[in-house]
């Protein structure tokens, strides 16, 4: 029991740690749930940001030959859009979220190492200006414009791009890939060494599960991204040939260690969507989560195979055919346990008393499209078929599904799950619906028709196209265009909900709801659980 | 906070966090293979 002298300190230590106000609380704060929200709003901005460079892109291929933009303009635009949406736009997302949720989900105070949460977001908006700043130089007659050699960024064998846009993006990813692997120890310590008493493992909600998982991914698979981009940056710069075959090089080399990041960075944007969707479904289900230690055993079968299929992103590049046949089977073996988890999903909801609020919507749309991102990912290691398939435009189409349709959806929906407990106002549920609908609508009037027009033999990355694949084209320009316009409801619901249009939010916010962020106000106060709670006693 | 430990299995934060760090290094190491081979 709380004696009176205990209370008083308390009470002192609390007036202490005020709100405190202006931007200075912004620049120094170490509260996670201030973190989380500069992670989610430098993620919003970021995402508007590629969006439009892909609308641009999308106005390019509305029609065949070239009426919008120089061929050098759009090839920065497309990699910049998947540079940004992977590392400024998906990650910090899902960053923000498991900042801002995961010491009220287990009952703790902060995250473990809240100064270096603070140091690990403060470089993102450095690393942003660092992708997009020879872009705009080039207007100024500096440098040849940002990364244009894709995502991938193979600047290897052809020598394809040698100005300060490489070389920008590559100290970029130095300072994302820093964030990330302080992200990750923080999570890993927090939900180790910060868990309320009687929050076992083994009781903690998915969420916290997902990300434990994508930690450990992230601390593995970034260094090495890191090693790659440190090798790239010495074979321009410092006359080692790492990756030259004419010094003795092994261009082949690049494409392993990339990959060997690549692939589990898909898992490391799926997990955190998957971790909150049954948090989702189980609270609008009125059930609770089925197979919780299967769903737990799969992030981490997923985790592990997905790190060792790496190479049927490769499966053209000539590795022998043991290889290839090695790397198609273990590919396919992930979806097993992916498998068991969408089950799981689907038996969360069965017979269970269900209402479609929009998170709800966004969950249940997420399943269908991530199913169909996994069942086109089928496919593609097919080494008989791969070679119909590699560097098409169908290949764009099908991870676009568990890129958008899979963590974009998933977060989304967590967005309206969550926005009222932290902004204690509901949200406009008819704005809401209508957004998922379209979204929804118009994402696979996108995506499908770069599928079956990359089926038909149009590659990726072009600029312009034949005649005859004009139609598909112009449809998913369209559809690009109407998802882009749809996505200006979601921003107008987000603002308008901040500042307090809909009505006060409950702290249980959604009837089905469950957890110890929901036994806290909405919105939470500045500190909570300085004291464990006694929820979980 | 009382305590910046409040689970644990033996290891303070900061020296969990230490062995995290040293597990990135590893794996950053381990990608330069071709370069100590």
């Amino acid at each position: 029991m709380m004696t009176s002298t205990t209370a008083t300190v308390l009470q002192e230590h609390g007036e202490h740690h005020d709100v405190p106000a202006g931007m200075m609380r912004w620049l120094k704060t170490t509260n996670h749930k201030d973190i989380g929200l500069l992670y989610m709003i430098f993620s919003l901005i970021m995402f508007l940001v590629a969006g439009l460079m892909i609308l641009l892109v999308r106005a390019e291929l509305l029609m065949p030959g070239l009426q919008v933009m120089r061929p050098a303009i759009y090839n920065q635009f497309v990699t910049l859009h998947g540079l940004i949406m992977v590392f400024a736009f998906i990650m910090p997302l899902a960053t923000g979220f498991n900042n801002y949720l995961i010491p009220m989900m287990i009952g703790a105070p902060d995250m473990a190492l809240p100064r270096l949460n603070n140091w690990g977001f403060w470089i993102l908006p450095f690393a942003a200006i660092l992708l997009l700043i020879p872009f705009f130089l080039q207007f100024f007659g500096v440098g040849d414009g940002a990364a244009s050699n894709a995502w991938t960024m193979d600047n290897v064998a052809l020598d394809l791009q040698s100005g300060i846009g490489m070389d920008c993006t590559i100290l970029a990813i130095h300072l994302l890939g820093i964030s990330s692997i302080t992200g990750a120890i923080n999570v890993i310590v927090t939900i180790f060494n910060m868990r309320a008493p009687g929050m076992t493992l083994w009781n903690m909600p998915l969420f916290c599960w997902a990300w434990l998982v994508t930690s450990f991914l992230l601390l593995t698979v970034i260094p090495v991204l890191g090693a790659v981009v440190t090798m790239l940056l010495m074979d321009r710069h410092f006359g080692t040939h790492f990756f030259i075959a004419s010094g003795g090089g092994d261009p082949l080399l690049f494409q392993h260690l990339l990959w060997f990041f690549g692939h589990p960075e898909v898992y490391i944007v799926l997990l955190p969507a998957w971790g909150i969707l049954p948090t989702i479904l189980s609270t609008f289900a009125r059930k609770p989560v089925y197979g919780y230690k299967a769903q737990v055993y799969a992030y981490w079968a997923i985790g592990i195979l997905g790190s060792f299929i790496w190479a049927h992103h490769m499966l053209s590049s000539g590795i022998p055919l043991a290889g290839e046949l090695y790397f198609m089977y273990a590919t396919m073996s992930v979806s097993i346990p992916t498998a068991v988890m969408i089950f799981c999903w689907i038996a969360t909801i069965w017979r269970g008393s269900m209402t479609f609020e929009t998170p709800m919507l966004f969950g249940l749309g997420m399943i269908v499209m991530f199913g169909i991102g996994g069942l086109t990912g089928l496919v593609i290691p097919d080494i008989a078929a791969y070679a119909q398939y590699h560097n098409t435009m169908f290949v764009v189409g099908h991870f676009h599904y568990p890129f958008f349709g899979g963590a974009v959806l998933g977060f989304m929906g967590a967005t309206y799950f969550y926005l009222p407990k932290m902004t204690g106002h509901m949200y406009d549920e008819k704005l809401g619906k209508l957004h998922f609908w379209l979204t929804l609508l118009f994402s696979n009037l996108v995506f499908i028709p770069m599928m079956m027009v990359g089926l038909a033999g149009q590659p990726r990355h072009l600029v312009d196209y034949a005649i005859k694949y004009h139609e598909y084209n112009a449809i998913s320009s369209v559809g690009a265009i109407l998802l882009g316009a749809t996505q200006l409801i979601f921003l107008y619901n987000i603002i308008s909900t901040a500042c307090g249009r809909g009505e006060k939010a409950t702290a249980k916010v959604w009837e089905g709801a469950q957890g110890l962020e929901f036994t806290l106000p909405s919105p939470p106060p500045y500190h909570t659980f300085t004291l464990p709670p006694e929820e979980v006693k | 906070m009382n305590s910046p430990t409040r689970h644990g299995y033996g290891l303070s934060s900061t020296r969990l966090a230490l062995l995290l760090g040293g597990v990135a290094l590893f794996f950053y190491v381990l990608a330069w293979f071709k370069f100590w081979q």
